[in-house]
C-alpha cells in the first residue's frame, strides 16, 4: 500500500510531484485548456505588425478602458467613466494585490467568505489586515448569507469581499442575497469587492447581479475582472479595476509604482475581446457545461457530494462518504492514477474534507481520469476511514 | 483654493474614509506636473523602436503555436536559462532556478524591495535614484538613508560610503540608467564585499547592462561574491522591448521562497508573448543590438561635441540611451532651467528629480525621433551663450 507522507501534503508539494511524472492529468490549476480565440489572436499580432507596442499610459489604452465602460454598462449595469474610474492591470491578481494594498492598513478588518481563493489572504496579510471569514455551506450552494456576514462586523471592519460565481466552490451569490449584502455594506459603510472574474460561465439558467449597479453601491464598490477567464486568455495578464475616481487615482498611483503600465500588446487583444463577437465566450460556456455534468454524474456514481456548483469553471467536491481524507485522496490520485486535483486544504483550513477540481479538460481526458479516480477509490475506499 | 482631484486630502466619501494613508500618501506624491507641452521638442520620451525581425517573428510564431496561457510561475524555462547563461557570463552567476521573470524590471525591484525590507529596516540607497523607487521603499515604510556621491567622482560611490549605514539593504544601480555611468568593476566589487562583510544584501539593479556601448565594462569580477548578490534586469531601454513589460530577477537560493511566493501572489507569472519575445532578443538580436549601439554612439558623439562645443561639460555615458549635462552654475537650479527650456518649447529632466548627486544637470534621452534630437541639442546648447551673452 502507498505510503502518505508524514507532512501534510500541499498544493505546491503536488504540483511539484507531478512535475516528476509524465501523462498527468491536471485538473489542479485554473487555467483554461481552449485557446484564446483567433480573432483576439489576430488582433495582437495586427499589433505587433503595425508596431503598436510601445509603452502605454498607466491607467491602460484609452481604447481598452473605453471597451471597459462599454462592456460594464452593457453587462453589468455599472457606469463607469473610462477617464477616471477604470484602471486596466497586469491580470486579476495584480488589480486585487493593488487594490488591497490602497484599502487596508494595520488593524483593518476584511470579511472574506471560506472557503476561499488564498491570494486575498497573501494581499492582505501583506498590508497589515486581518481576515474574518464568514463561512459558506454545501447545503446553501456556498451562497453567502447576509446574517453570517452582519454577525462578524465590528468598528474595525472596512471592506467585504464578494467572489462570485466563486472560486474554490462554484457557487454564487444569489440575486437576493446581493442586495441584503448591499444593505449591509450601506448600514455599516462598508467597502466592497466584487471579484467577477468568472461571470461569464453560469449554468442550468443560474443568475446573478453586479453590486456596484445596486442604488447607493457605486460610491463604496470596487468592481473587479478581467480577459482572463472569459476569453481563454490566461497568458495575457490583463485584469482592470472600476470604482470611484478618488480609489482610482489611488492605485494608479500604486500601478505606476510597480510596474508602469500592462503590457501594450495584451491590451490590443483584451480591445478585441471585449469590442468583438461574444458567441466565443457562450461556446466556451457550453463545453465547460457538458464537462460539468459529465463530472457531476460521475461524482454522483464516486458517492461524492457537492453545493450545486451554479457558475465558474470548478466543482468543489465532498469527499467524506468515501472514509478517505481529501488531502491523501489528492495523493492517492495523484501517486497512483496521475490525476492532479487540489484538496480543499489550499482554499482554507477547516476543509479537509474538499477537493476543488476543474472544468478543464477535454472530455475525453476528463473521461479518462474519471475511469481512474474510480480505479483509485475501489482500491482505498474504507480503507483509511 | 479647492480641493482638486488628484492631490487633495481624502475626501469625505465611503471610499475616501476607507483609502490607506500610505496609498493616499503616495498618490499625493505621484501628484508632481510633468513639463511637457503640446508642439513641444521632448527629448524625455524615446521613439518606439523598430524591433528586430526575429523578435517580431518569435511573438507572432509564440501565439500561433498557442501560447497564450499562463506559463510557469518563474517563467519560460528557455528564458530563464538564456538569462541565467549572460548573467553568468557577466560575473553573477544565475541558474533557471535562481532566475524569476517578471512583468518589467521594476515589477521585479519592487518584489525584491518588498521581499527584503519591511517597516522599519533602514535601505542603503545609492543616488541617483528614480522616483518610483523611492515611492516602493516609502510605501513598503523602509527609512532611506541616501548615499550621495560627487558628480566629480562620475558618480562613483565609495566603499566607505556603505560603512556603519545600519542598513538591511544596499540599493545601487550599474550601469545607471540615469547617469549612465558604470561603477568600475573593481571599486562595485570591493562596494558588494564591503556590504556583504557587514551581512548587507546587495540589490544591484542591472537594468541597463544590456545597453551597454562596450559590453566589457559590464562583468563583474569576483563570481564568488556576485552570487551572493539579487540583480534586477530588463528588456525595456536595450531591445525597445518597454511596451512588452518584460524584466528579470535573479537571487541567491535562501532568498528565491519568499521572493518567488511575492512574485505569484502579485500577478501569478508574466505575460507568455512577452516572455517569447524576450527569448528571441537574447537569442537571436545580436547584429540588430550592435547597429542600435552604434547609432546610439553616433547621436551621443553628436550631442556631446555639439554641448562641449558650447561650453556644456557632458557627463559620458557608458549606456544608452541616457546623456547628463552638467548645467551647474548657470541658474539658481536645474528645475529654473528646465522650466526656461520648456518655456522656449523644449522638454528636458532636471537631474534633481533623482536626487541631490544630480542635482544641476539636466537629462536627456537620445532614443528621441532624430528631427527633435539636433534642434533639441541646439536649444540646449544655448543656455551657455544665454548665461555668456
Amino acid at each position: 500500500m502507498t505510503q502518505t507522507p508524514k507532512k501534510a501534503i500541499d498544493i505546491f508539494d503536488l504540483q511539484e510531484l507531478a512535475r516528476s511524472k509524465k501523462s498527468v492529468i491536471s485538473m489542479g490549476l485554473g487555467d483554461p485548456d481552449l485557446d484564446t480565440p483567433a480573432h483576439i489572436v489576430a488582433a495582437a499580432k495586427a499589433a505587433i505588425d503595425d508596431g503598436r507596442t510601445g509603452p502605454a499610459p498607466t491607467r491602460g489604452l484609452p481604447e481598452l478602458r473605453e471597451a471597459i465602460s462599454r462592456k460594464l454598462a452593457r453587462d453589468n449595469g455599472i457606469i463607469a467613466d473610462p477617464e477616471t474610474e477604470v484602471l486596466v492591470t497586469t491580470g486579476g491578481q495584480e488589480a486585487l494585490f493593488l487594490l488591497v494594498q490602497a484599502l487596508i492598513e494595520p488593524g483593518d478588518e476584511v470579511l472574506v467568505p471560506d472557503p476561499r481563493y488564498t491570494s486575498y489572504d497573501a494581499a492582505i496579510k501583506l498590508a497589515g489586515g486581518q481576515i474574518v471569514l464568514v463561512p459558506t455551506d454545501e447545503e446553501h450552494d456556498f451562497d453567502l448569507d447576509p446574517d453570517e456576514v452582519e454577525k462578524r462586523i465590528t468598528p474595525k471592519s472596512k471592506v467585504l469581499l464578494l467572489i462570485s460565481p466563486n472560486n474554490p466552490t462554484a457557487g454564487i451569490i444569489s440575486p437576493e442575497n446581493t442586495r441584503r449584502l448591499a444593505e449591509i455594506a450601506i448600514k455599516y459603510d462598508l467597502i466592497v469587492i466584487s471579484d467577477e472574474i468568472y461571470e461569464k460561465f453560469l449554468y442550468d439558467g443560474a443568475q446573478q447581479i453586479s453590486i456596484a449597479s445596486l442604488p447607493g453601491m457605486r460610491e463604496r464598490t470596487i468592481t473587479l475582472n478581467g480577459v482572463s477567464k472569459a476569453y481563454a486568455m490566461t497568458g495575457w495578464r490583463i485584469g482592470y479595476l472600476a470604482g470611484p475616481a478618488e480609489f482610482i487615482d489611488t492605485v494608479a498611483a500604486l500601478k505606476e509604482m510597480v510596474n508602469m503600465h500592462a503590457p501594450t500588446v495584451s491590451q490590443w487583444a483584451a480591445v478585441a475581446a471585449l469590442n468583438g463577437p461574444q458567441d466565443c465566450v457562450e461556446q466556451m460556456r457550453q463545453t465547460y457545461a457538458e464537462r460539468r455534468r459529465l463530472l457531476l454524474d460521475a461524482l454522483d456514481e464516486m458517492g461524492f457530494t457537492y453545493g450545486t456548483p451554479h457558475g465558474a469553471l470548478y466543482i468543489w467536491a465532498n469527499t467524506a462518504s468515501t472514509g478517505i481524507e481529501a488531502t491523501r485522496l489528492s495523493y492517492l490520485f495523484l501517486d497512483e492514477a496521475d490525476v492532479l486535483i487540489f484538496p480543499g486544504t489550499g482554499f482554507g483550513e477547516r476543509w479537509g474534507n474538499y477537493m476543488r477540481m476543474t472544468l478543464l479538460q477535454p472530455k475525453e481526458v476528463l473521461e479518462e481520469a474519471i475511469g481512474r479516480m474510480k480505479d483509485v477509490l475501489a482500491r482505498h475506499r474504507g480503507t483509511a476511514g | 483654493m479647492t480641493t482638486s482631484g488628484g492631490g487633495g486630502s481624502r475626501a469625505d466619501t465611503p471610499m475616501g474614509r476607507a483609502l490607506a494613508a500610505r496609498a493616499v500618501a503616495l498618490r499625493q506624491a505621484r501628484g508632481r506636473t510633468a513639463l511637457a507641452t503640446a508642439g513641444a521638442i521632448d527629448l524625455t520620451q524615446p521613439e518606439v523602436a523598430v524591433l528586430p525581425q526575429p523578435v517580431v517573428q518569435a511573438a507572432k510564431d509564440a501565439l500561433d503555436r498557442g501560447m497564450t496561457h499562463y506559463t510557469t510561475r518563474p517563467g519560460v524555462v528557455e528564458l530563464r536559462q538564456a538569462i541565467a547563461e549572460r548573467s553568468t557570463a557577466d560575473g553573477f552567476p544565475a541558474t533557471v532556478a535562481s532566475t524569476v521573470v517578471t512583468n518589467g524590471g521594476s515589477e521585479g525591484l519592487y518584489v525584491v524591495l518588498q521581499g527584503l525590507l519591511g517597516p522599519g529596516d533602514t535601505v542603503a540607497v545609492v543616488e541617483p535614484v528614480a522616483p518610483n523607487v523611492i515611492d516602493m521603499l516609502t510605501f513598503i515604510g523602509a527609512t532611506v538613508n541616501r548615499i550621495s556621491p560627487s558628480a566629480e567622482d562620475r558618480f562613483v560611490p565609495q566603499p566607505e560610503a556603505i560603512a556603519d549605514s545600519g542598513a538591511a539593504v544596499l540599493l545601487l544601480a550599474s550601469p545607471s540608467p540615469i547617469t549612465g555611468v558604470t561603477i568600475p568593476p573593481e571599486t562595485l566589487e570591493r562596494f558588494v564585499a564591503a556590504a556583504v562583510e557587514q551581512g548587507v544584501t546587495v540589490v544591484l539593479d542591472r537594468s541597463s547592462a544590456a545597453a551597454a556601448y562596450d559590453a566589457a565594462v559590464v562583468r563583474f569580477p569576483n563570481p564568488e561574491l556576485g552570487a551572493q548578490v539579487v540583480t534586477i534586469g530588463s528588456f525595456s531601454d536595450a531591445y525597445g522591448l518597454s511596451g512588452w513589460r518584460v524584466g528579470y530577477f535573479t537571487a541567491p537560493a535562501e532568498r528565491l521562497g519568499k521572493l518567488g511566493g511575492l512574485k505569484q501572489a502579485m500577478s501569478i507569472c508574466t505575460t507568455a508573448v512577452s516572455q517569447y519575445a524576450a527569448l528571441a532578443a537574447l537569442q537571436e538580436a545580436d547584429a540588430w543590438l550592435a547597429e542600435r549601439r552604434a547609432e546610439f554612439a553616433r547621436r551621443r558623439d553628436l550631442a556631446v561635441s555639439r554641448l562641449e562645443a558650447a561650453g556644456l561639460p557632458v557627463v559620458t555615458p557608458d549606456v544608452f540611451p541616457t546623456l547628463l549635462i552638467d548645467v551647474r552654475g548657470l541658474a539658481a537650479s536645474d528645475v529654473e532651467l528646465a522650466e526656461r527650456l520648456a518655456a522656449d518649447g523644449t522638454v528636458v529632466q532636471p537631474g534633481s528629480v533623482y536626487g541631490q548627486a544630480t542635482a544641476g544637470f539636466l537629462r536627456i534621452n537620445l532614443g528621441v525621433p532624430t528631427d527633435d534630437l539636433e534642434p533639441g541639442i541646439e536649444r540646449i546648447a544655448r543656455l551657455r551663450n544665454g548665461v555668456e551673452g
